[in-house]
């Protein structure tokens, strides 16, 4: 190690699991062992988790003020199997001292309810059993998935975690109207490729941010995993503050990474340059340009998921859809990501729009993307804002999925095929 | 524990996605998780004999982005059930924690696609990196798999290390 590295700034990154190790400073690629600020926890996994930790003879979680639990993958319960599995899930958590609880009707995906709810602040390390917590980078906590782990990590209350390199993306113009953060999100992902992005953490700064609300900042985060990344990072500014000051009483500063910082990667994205994209199936980053779809049809369209079915999503695709009908052949499903959201929804009055257009709308939950609320059936294809396209993803392995930024999936939606907001005009004439 | 595996290969190739690939979504949707039940249902939408087949010590050999997609348990749950190691050109960090969660030994080996066919013997040794394709005499050397890693292996997946560990900070209490 020379003095001279030594001496230089530290990532945000850096800053978040030094504290969290319980250090003055980490090095980049060295293996920390770190306590987390926050459990995010999820409803569908925890009755396992709880029965294994049982089954090993642990009766006490190392942290349980820590946890932070929501209802979010299928609610309400769909099946027997799923009610009955979750049947005993309150009284498991008293038996091991959970209190936090978003249980059905209170609840949202978490990765963004987490975040409404104020539990959230800049610094933070989170630990996460789903894999889309990278969203919670959005107020600058560093949150890693890590799934199955979480097991051990409740009884310990620690875990392994290496010290990422970070790729520092700096946005600078402004999007050009019908062009969304998930647009940008896809572009970054693909622009950079998995092998860049492993293992590393995508931090977004720049003067752009100030034009990109949390919504935005979430759709970022989230959709950094599906290139691999560790964490997505937005660096906290004033619009975070803001955000924040009323939704949460845990004091925080607005921790950054230090300019002089060793980046392993910097790039520059003016946002003026990007357009409406779509991901073919069958990976998020397979991205082709809406005009070598035209006339792909579709039947199913879906607004929802962790990456978009947001506020700005639902304003995009209602804007869209007001006053026009959805094609006879195909279901559109509107799923809010969170029961915040919803409410918001329908105080603008777009709940109306969709029910108007003849769009399904249904209570916040993973739903659709998880495969297990409408799922599709072989040969049917869909378009929409859920996280990824694998086949088999939102039911059979012989649909289709198409990910596309909201508006382009609702003008779809009333094409009957894939289309862009501006065409749908002669694309109906 | 002995890191040098002796057995069967099984190839497959780039971009083998850890949900409907590694294993049916439907598992992780029904919330299983026993290995046993997992190991029969191992590849089965893209090799339906890897399961009825598969032998433990045998070697799964695949190409780039192994397991890619959300890193699901169930699908390497299925393996360590198989009894079966893992060595892959290349792997992304969440499948990657999950392999060695489920207490699959794996190497990353860069051009590892050529190097055998399904059906080929191999002597993998995950401790040193070495390979050794017995059936065509091929050898190659790759990064040995990290010290932290192999704990974890070794107690046989990251439950039972939790364990061992909570027992050794009793004991030292």
């Amino acid at each position: 190690m020379t003095v001279a590295a030594k001496a230089a700034g530290k990532t945000l990154a850096q800053k978040i699991l030094a504290r969290a190790s319980g250090r003055e400073t980490v090095e980049i690629g060295e293996v920390v062992v770190a306590s987390p600020d926050v459990f995010e926890l999820i409803d569908l996994v925890m009755p396992q988790y709880f029965r294994t930790l049982a089954q090993h003879g642990i009766t006490r979680l190392r942290f349980p003020e820590r946890c932070v639990v929501f209802a979010d993958h299928e609610v309400p319960s769909h099946t027997v199997r799923m009610a009955a599995l979750k049947k005993h899930l309150r009284q498991q958590m008293r038996d091991y001292g959970i209190t936090t609880f978003y249980a059905e009707g209170r609840h949202g995906i978490s990765h963004q309810a987490i975040v409404e709810k104020g539990h959230i602040v800049p610094g933070m390390l989170v630990l996460s059993a789903d894999t889309h917590a990278t969203t919670l980078g959005c107020v600058g906590a560093l949150s890693p998935p890590i799934n199955y782990e979480t097991i051990q990590a409740l009884a310990t209350g620690d875990i392994w975690l290496k010290v990422p390199q970070t790729i520092r993306v700096m946005l600078t113009g402004r999007l050009r109207p019908h062009v969304m953060s998930r647009d940008l999100a896809q572009h970054v992902i693909t622009s950079l490729g998995t092998r860049l992005c492993d293992y590393r953490v995508i931090e977004y700064a720049g003067p752009a941010m100030a034009d990109l609300d949390m919504d935005a900042r979430m759709t970022l985060c989230n959709v950094a995993v599906e290139a691999g990344a560790k964490a997505g990072l937005v660096e906290p500014d004033a619009l975070t503050d803001a955000y924040l000051r009323p939704r949460t009483q845990i004091p925080y500063e607005l921790l950054r990474s230090d300019e002089d910082a060793e980046f392993y990667h910097r790039v520059t994205i003016d946002l003026s340059t990007i357009e409406p994209i779509v991901a073919a199936p069958p990976r998020p980053d397979n991205l082709v340009a809406i005009s070598t779809l035209a006339g792909q049809r579709i039947n199913q369209v879906y607004i929802g998921s962790c990456a978009g079915g947001r506020l700005e999503d639902l304003r995009a695709a209602a804007e869209v859809v007001r006053n026009r009908q959805v094609h006879e052949d195909v279901i559109m499903l509107v799923v809010p990501t969170t029961q915040e959201t919803y409410a918001a929804a329908a105080r603008e009055g777009l709940l109306e729009v969709f029910a108007d257009a003849g769009a399904v709308v249904t209570s916040p939950s993973c739903g659709p993307c998880y495969g297990n609320l409408a799922p599709l059936a072989d040969g049917d294809v869909c378009i929409g804002t859920g996280t990824t396209n694998i086949p088999g993803r939102m039911g059979s392995a012989q649909a289709s999925i198409y990910l596309s930024n909201a508006a382009v999936a609702a003008a779809s939606a009333i094409a009957g095929r894939i289309c862009s907001p501006d065409s749908l005009a002669e694309v109906q004439a | 524990m002995n890191w040098c595996w002796q057995g069967k290969a099984w190839v497959f190739g780039d971009d083998i996605p850890n949900d409907d690939g590694i294993m049916p979504l439907m598992m992780t949707r029904q919330q299983e998780y026993d290995p046993a039940i997992l190991a029969t249902h191992c590849f089965e939408q893209i090799d339906p004999l890897f399961a009825a087949n598969a032998r433990p010590r045998d070697v799964v050999v695949a190409g780039r982005n192994f397991g890619y997609g959300n890193p699901h348990i169930q699908g390497f749950l299925g393996l360590k059930g198989k009894g079966v190691g893992l060595v892959v050109e290349s792997m992304g960090r969440g499948p990657m924690r999950a392999c060695v969660n489920a207490g699959v030994p794996v190497l990353q080996v860069e051009g590892v696609s050529g190097f055998c066919q399904t059906g080929d013997l191999l002597e993998v040794d995950f401790e040193t990196g070495s390979l050794h394709n017995q059936t065509t005499g091929a050898v190659r050397q790759a990064e040995p798999m990290p010290a932290v890693m192999r704990e974890i292996v070794a107690a046989g997946g990251g439950i039972a290390h939790m364990v061992q560990r909570l027992r050794g900070s009793q004991t030292d209490d």
